[in-house]
């Protein structure tokens, strides 16, 4: 059995306390910050026609319902043994987002036909398949067919890379 | 009028309108027989192709999509006891003892014939109900457009998830976020962090790649690798019959009581076909001359879950199209889909787009005998896609979604906005926060700001006319009693399962 990294009521709590953390932000700095207005605030006649009238209700309302999501978390059974996500599996999450980020990046750079046969190759080898009857065609074939698809069918050009 | 209606169906008529209509059945058939893949997620991925195509064209390529992860979602249910997608979950009650019984050709028969005709009925309801519907709401000035929409909204919430406080709160993610951009009234830019990208507001296209598509391989990826190469127990049509026509004759009665389930449930913002499922199910055992049959291999039961579970495929199109206001996580992405094609549903659609609608329709109706003969010919081809191991698909779905996140603008931006909007969708999940409130008030956030700043500036910023004005005030009144009949309990309340 996995290690439990996040019981059901730990990780509300933490949610809601995050959600709680970002809805101060919101309100007292981002609001103030990068509503950028065009025209002079006593220009608007209105307070409900100015452009942070809407956001600050939504986001009073949203720091009400993270206190909720708090309270419902505490006064919940203890369930902590009932995980949400055990250490494994968010490893693997991790590990499959990170890749999923770095092939992108590596697409700005060597291009989408260059970078995708490895990052295909490396996830079905990662997700257990290590047969190379299976891991070759695949990420191989499969990224040809996209991009023959895409130019001859679409005429969209996908990344070509900025290093050639 | 008629004049359109004949534009709208030569327009339909095309070699391209049915090969388009044909293409996204079987792309969907095909996606909803892979377990774990939900036609949600399919719509999602696929929508950016549908830019590529004009309205009449696209729209009935996601709409076929629609229609055949609905069908498709049956065959593994009935295969290998896993249903393809949520709704498909009652089809396994009988589905899945009858392929033990050696009679899954005959169950899959069962299902095609009750999507079929559950899917047709809905799309008949849909063509009779929109336009007098839009009629009607054409006569909403922009006060009880707000309460319109704000109803809408806490009805999808409320109902939604098996919390308030998590829909609502999924409902105010949404509006934050679809707040991003430039303000209309004002001209004043809002949290675009000087990303010009970021001006004309969020992207809906990557948002929904990352919420459905992306969060949902995350969630695979979770599984150890041993289950993810396992190719999954071999499922296949070996033996069995053709449907005997007189199961067909003594199921008719209960696709019938279904398609008028999932019709009435599928119109209600909010519901979704599992619900419609299961209750059309239920009843169909409290009215059968044999519910001891159910449960134990019954077409009876299978022709319910399914005849319902397609009926909702139209249904949920009714408040979308006439109101503006998606229904669930599907309906809200063929909106996306109609309004990156500059078709705004809501009132002014049918008024603005007669024949287009008209064309679409046309070919909504086209897509069920065209289902209807893939299932027949095709059926092996798609009782081969349940056996496709994790370990494959779910890096070809991964770049699937890449690949559809950048046609969108061919932007690498919007790549890196899906993924994230991926990884914060896993989490939404993992918390069991519903991702349709989040979307449905993502869409409808700058309509809806919109119509609040026109019905204010209209009442000299005097709140009161949405409480004077009968309509109005009839809506807000439906709002807060959904609201305070949802949360009778306690606000935080959770039903417990079972």
């Amino acid at each position: 059995m996995q290690k439990t990294v996040f019981g059901v009521r730990k990780a509300a709590v933490s949610t809601g306390l995050f959600f709680l953390l970002f809805s101060l932000v919101y309100y007292f700095y981002l609001i103030p910050q990068y509503i950028v207005f065009s025209l002079p605030p006593e220009g608007i006649s209105r307070t409900s026609l100015q452009p942070h009238f809407l956001p600050r209700i939504v986001i009073v309302l949203f720091a009400l319902m993270s206190i909720f999501l708090i309270v419902g978390a505490l006064r919940q059974q203890e369930e902590e043994r009932e995980a949400v996500v055990g250490a494994r599996a968010l490893f693997q999450v991790g590990v499959v987002f990170a890749l999923s980020c770095v092939y992108v990046y590596a697409q700005e750079l060597v291009g989408f036909s260059v970078s995708t046969p490895f990052f295909l190759a490396v996830l079905i080898m990662f997700f257990g398949t290590r047969d190379w009857r299976y891991v070759v065609p695949f990420s191989v074939l499969f990224p040809l067919g996209i991009n023959y698809f895409f130019w001859f069918g679409l005429q969209v050009i996908l990344p070509e890379g900025t290093l050639w | 009028m008629l004049e359109q209606i004949l534009e709208g169906i030569s327009m339909a008529l095309t070699w391209q309108g049915l090969a388009m209509v044909a293409l996204g059945v079987f792309v969907g058939i095909t996606m909803g027989a892979i377990p774990g893949l939900t036609g949600v997620m399919a719509t999602a991925i696929l929508v950016p192709f549908s830019f590529f195509m004009p309205p009449v064209l696209g729209i009935p390529f996601l709409l076929g999509i629609h229609k055949g992860t609905l069908f498709g979602g049956s065959i593994p249910a009935i295969l290998v006891n896993t249903p393809g997608t949520a709704p498909a979950a009652a089809t396994c009650l009988d589905g899945y003892p009858l392929a033990q019984k050696g009679e899954a050709r005959s169950a899959v028969h069962m299902a095609l014939y009750a999507s079929t005709l559950g899917d047709t009925f809905s799309d008949i309801v849909l063509i009779v109900a929109a336009l007098p519907l839009a009629a009607i709401a054409l006569m909403f000035g922009p006060t009880e457009f707000f309460a319109l929409l704000l109803m809408g909204l806490t009805v999808i919430s409320s109902v939604t998830g098996r919390s308030v406080v998590k829909g609502v709160m999924a409902a105010l993610m949404g509006v934050l976020i679809g707040l991003v951009g430039i303000d209309f009234v004002s001209g004043a830019e809002r949290f675009t962090f000087g990303i010009p990208g970021l001006e004309e507001g969020v992207g809906l296209v990557p948002l929904l790649i990352g919420l459905f598509a992306i969060s949902e391989m995350l969630i695979k990826a979770e599984k150890s690798a041993v289950e993810m190469a396992r190719p999954p127990e071999g499922a296949h049509l070996k033996g069995g019959r053709p449907l005997p026509l007189g199961e067909l004759r003594r199921s008719a009665r209960t696709i019938l009581r279904g398609s008028l389930i999932g019709t009435g449930i599928g119109a209600i913002p909010g519901t979704g076909a599992a619900i419609a499922t299961f209750l059309s199910y239920a009843a169909a055992k409290r009215t059968s001359r044999n519910p001891e049959e159910f449960g134990e291999g019954s077409y009876e039961g299978v022709a319910a879950a399914e005849s319902a579970n397609s009926a909702v495929a139209g249904a949920d199109l009714i408040p979308t199209l006439t109101f503006g206001i998606p229904g669930d996580s599907s309906a809200a992405i063929l909106m996306g889909a109609f309004m990156a094609q500059g078709l705004r549903p809501g009132p002014g659609l049918f008024e603005e787009n007669a024949p287009t609608m008209y064309a679409i329709f046309t070919l909504l109706l086209l897509g069920n005998p065209i289902m209807l003969l893939q299932g027949w010919l095709l059926t092996p081809l798609f009782a081969r896609m349940v056996t496709i191991r994790q370990s494959l698909l779910v890096p070809a779905i991964l770049l699937s979604c890449i690949v559809g996140a950048f046609i969108f603008h061919n932007y690498m931006g919007d790549v890196y906005l899906a993924l994230f909007a991926g990884l914060f969708g896993y989490w939404l999940r993992k918390l069991d926060i519903p991702m349709a409130p989040l979307v449905i008030a993502f869409i409808l956030a700058p309509k809806a700001e919109e119509s609040l700043k026109q019905a204010l500036l209209y009442s000299h910023g005097d709140f009161s006319v949405f409480l004077t004005r009968p309509i109005s005030a009839f809506f807000m009144g439906l709002a807060a009693l959904i609201l305070v009949l949802s949360i009778w309990k306690r606000p935080w309340a959770e039903p417990r399962d079972g």
